[in-house]
């Protein structure tokens, strides 16, 4: 009795087609065979579910480690073995049983019984996640059914036939199969030969030509050919060596944590029909930003739960990115389904500035955020920030010897200090302030219409979650709304802060940078300042800015901003630029929770792969990835028209602003960069 | 049609790396980093992670396509190397 052994994919489908002329029947293995495993180690996707009934073991107030889950489990599947083959030649044991068990032993019997189907689920969620349909081997399996013959999938597993038919569907050729057949179910495995034995029975396959494929010498080669049944089996480099590699990556992430992160992209990795061609900003969006965004988004579903925050507010416009990622990605990391609730919040700069003055008046700090941009230079500015009316404001401030052109802010030409301490006395004079509330009354009042109809003054305790980066819509919104009795606590989540102001922390009102905070020392995490238009341009919405709100008989109204204008148009030319790299990120959502679940990490055990990540990509991009990556547009109103004096021109040019060719032609323009960056940062 | 829609590539390249954070790239950083603090990578790759990786990713592929012809025979040489580590 002999089979014949193939090394690739390519030769054994080959050799069938060859052979299937004159077959009647033929039955497929179904792992390695006609599904592969992301990971090297089956056993690893046993690991979230151990997790999982942890996590319902504390709920259910007696908590049990997930290491000793997964031991019970381990030693109750062992003993079911044994049993078995007390009985059969085969050592099998059945998922559904064992696992009713190892349930009951926990839960008791009731509640144990309860949570099978749930915890089946999630295993099999977590099943589908880490397989991938092999296109040579499905595409041969659909032309055989297409052209007649009978095709059966035979497995030696602990799932019984029905889950496997879930895992067969979810890969796509479920309806070209007549049968799924399991050891789980009878016992009789294919490694004794007994279920070559029993399919031939049940589905009155005597005399009839049967082929057989599979990857295992004993169970898909040599006991089918002892049966008569015509066998290949499939010895493939290609997935020994990709295995390989992924093994490595999670071995050495046990004992290096530099390896975590690398490891966890190794198994997010798209493999065999979903590997295709792909435009570069995809790849950059899969490969560089979704590691990224995937451990900003999980860092704040652990921190809600430990915190007993009820709602996260994503805000707009990245905000629509993190609130994708995050419904992607949380099914496989938390299935139990405590998380609390999300919302997309439309809110700008300019549409808070205003609001936040309806209370409290202009006061000197957001005064001052006003002319932290470059591009602003005077009162009017201050108007176009805070929408107000310069015509009725014009006469407070000659009241205090100014006019609505001085120049107030030291990076333009004719600025005098003495006119900065007038208009911050002009910021004490009641009669202004009053102005000012009256003119923002309106905008104030539609803010709290449109907040509490999303439900921000439900809950005790909020997260706003934003790309950062000084934290000026959270300061804007929370300022707008501190003097209610029900504003909730506000826990803030950036993406990076880079705090060129001091924020205003109070008990109830804290922001916290997640990949970078400038309160912590990180080097590596820094080099986010290096590109931050490149991180908003990326996650931005596909829909214009806000301008603000507009109360009416209803309540409130959202304005936008058009998108006639030359500016609008230059936005929707950058978001079609980028939709490619957006659609990396996306793609990466899902994968990112299944890989970041079953390694059971989270951002501290990332940020040594990320600081890698961010190091190699900013600070020391290729050229080609500068002139990728880099935006065409961007626009942000905050910003005003004037242009500072030269010396401030000059000192605030960063790397990704230079021209491409000194980038192919200077060697050490990237390495006196980053020790410019590195000096700076230390005097910090 | 923009630059980037036309250079297509795969995700994974066939030496089973990330496209863009390809692993020399990611062992040059780690040695310079050696040199400047580039910020903090967990304490680096380890010598014998690189060189394993090197060899892994750069020569994987045809060392695999030679060798898996000799799994059977090479198994009993891994099974044999594993039992002389444990006894060290």
């Amino acid at each position: 009795m002999s089979f014949e052994k193939f090394y690739s994919i390519q030769a054994l489908v080959r050799r069938g087609r060859e052979l299937t002329a004159g077959v009647d029947v033929v039955s497929f293995d179904l792992f390695d065979t006609l599904l592969v495993r992301r990971i090297h180690d089956p056993d690893l996707v046993k690991l979230p579910v151990a997790r999982f009934i942890a996590a319902r073991s504390a709920e259910a107030g007696h908590p049990w480690p997930w290491q000793k889950v997964q031991k019970l489990r381990d030693d109750i599947e062992q003993r079911h073995r044994q049993e078995t083959a007390k009985t059969f030649v085969d050592h099998e044991a059945c998922y559904p049983r064992f696992m009713l068990e190892t349930l009951v032993e926990i839960f008791g019997a009731d509640k144990g019984a309860a949570l099978l189907p749930e915890v089946t689920d999630y295993e099999l969620l977590m099943e589908n996640s880490m397989l991938v349909p092999r296109r040579e081997m499905v595409d041969w399996l659909r032309q055989l059914a297409a052209g007649g013959k009978r095709i059966f999938i035979l497995s030696d597993i602990y799932l019984p036939a029905t889950h496997l038919e879930v895992l067969v569907d979810h890969a796509g050729f479920l309806q070209q199969v007549e049968a799924v057949i399991s050891s789980a179910d009878t016992f009789l495995a294919k490694a004794s030969g007994k279920g070559y034995e029993l399919v031939r029975d049940k589905f009155a396959l005597a005399g009839q030509k049967w082929l057989h494929v599979g990857d295992n010498p004993v169970s898909d080669g040599l006991r089918p050919s002892e049966a008569g049944i015509t066998a290949l089996v499939l010895h493939d480099a290609t997935e020994k060596y990709r295995k390989a590699v992924v093994k490595r990556y999670v071995n050495y992430s046990g004992g290096r944590p530099f390896w975590r992160g690398r490891a966890l992209q190794q198994l997010m990795q798209p493999v065999e029909g979903e590997n295709g061609e792909r435009p570069e900003l995809y790849i950059e969006g899969f490969n560089f930003l979704a590691p990224l965004l995937g451990g900003f988004v999980q860092h704040i579903a652990e921190q809600c739960r430990a915190r007993g925050i009820g709602k996260v507010f994503f805000l707009s416009r990245e905000g629509w990115t993190f609130k994708r990622f995050w419904e992607q990605a949380m099914p496989y990391l938390f299935p139990d389904g405590r998380l609390p609730e999300v919302e997309y919040l439309y809110v700008s700069r300019m549409a808070l500035a205003g609001a936040s003055c309806a209370h409290q008046g202009l006061t000197r700090a957001n005064a001052d955020i006003a002319f932290l941009p470059p591009g602003n230079r005077d009162f009017r500015d201050v108007c176009r920030i805070f929408n107000l009316d310069v015509t009725a404001l014009a006469p407070h401030l000659h009241r205090h010897d100014l006019a609505v052109d001085t120049c107030l802010s030291h990076l333009h030409e004719g600025y005098v200090p003495w006119d900065k301490v007038r208009f911050y006395e002009l910021l004490e004079d009641q009669a202004f302030q009053e102005e000012i509330k009256r003119q923002v009354a309106d905008a104030g009042e539609a803010l709290q219409h449109y907040l509490a109809d999303v439900g921000f003054f439900r809950h005790r305790q909020v997260a706003l979650v934003d790309i950062g980066w000084l934290g000026t819509i959270q300061r804007f919104l929370y300022e707008a709304v501190q003097h209610r009795r029900d504003c909730p606590v506000c826990h803030g989540f950036l993406f990076a802060a880079t705090r060129g102001i001091p924020y205003p922390t109070a008990a109830g009102n804290t922001i916290e940078g997640v990949i970078f905070d400038r309160n912590r020392f990180d080097m590596a995490g820094s080099t986010i300042l290096y590109a931050r238009d490149l991180f908003e341009e990326a996650c931005r919405a596909p829909h214009p800015t806000l301008n603000g709100y507009q109360l009416t008989a209803e309540g409130y109204a959202l304005q936008f901003r058009g998108t006639d204008d030359a500016t609008g148009q230059a936005e929707l030319q950058q978001d079609r630029y980028f939709s490619p790299l957006q659609q990396g990120v996306f793609d990466a959502a899902a994968r990112y929770g299944a890989a970041s679940a079953l390694l059971g990490y989270s951002i501290p055990d990332y940020k040594p792969w990320l600081n890698c990540l961010l190091v190699g990509k900013l600070a020391f991009p290729r050229r080609r990835e500068v002139a990728r990556i880099r935006h065409r547009h961007h626009l942000d109103d905050f910003y005003g028209r004037h242009v500072p004096k030269k010396v401030h021109v000059k000192g605030s040019r960063h790397l990704w602003d230079f021209p491409l060719w000194r980038l192919s032609l200077d060697p050490f323009l990237r390495l006196r960069f980053f020790l410019r960056h590195l000096r700076e940062r230390i005097r910090e | 049609m923009n630059a980037s829609e036309s250079n297509k590539t795969s995700v994974m390249s066939g030496r089973c790396d990330l496209t863009g954070v390809e692993f020399p790239r990611v062992a040059r950083l780690l040695m310079l980093n050696r040199i400047i603090p580039i910020g903090n990578l967990g304490g680096g790759g380890g010598v014998r992670c690189l060189m394993v990786l090197a060899v892994l990713h750069l020569l994987g592929r045809p060392l695999f396509t030679l060798l898996i012809r000799y799994e059977h025979r090479l198994h009993s040489l891994y099974i044999f190397l594993k039992k002389q580590k444990n006894r060290r």
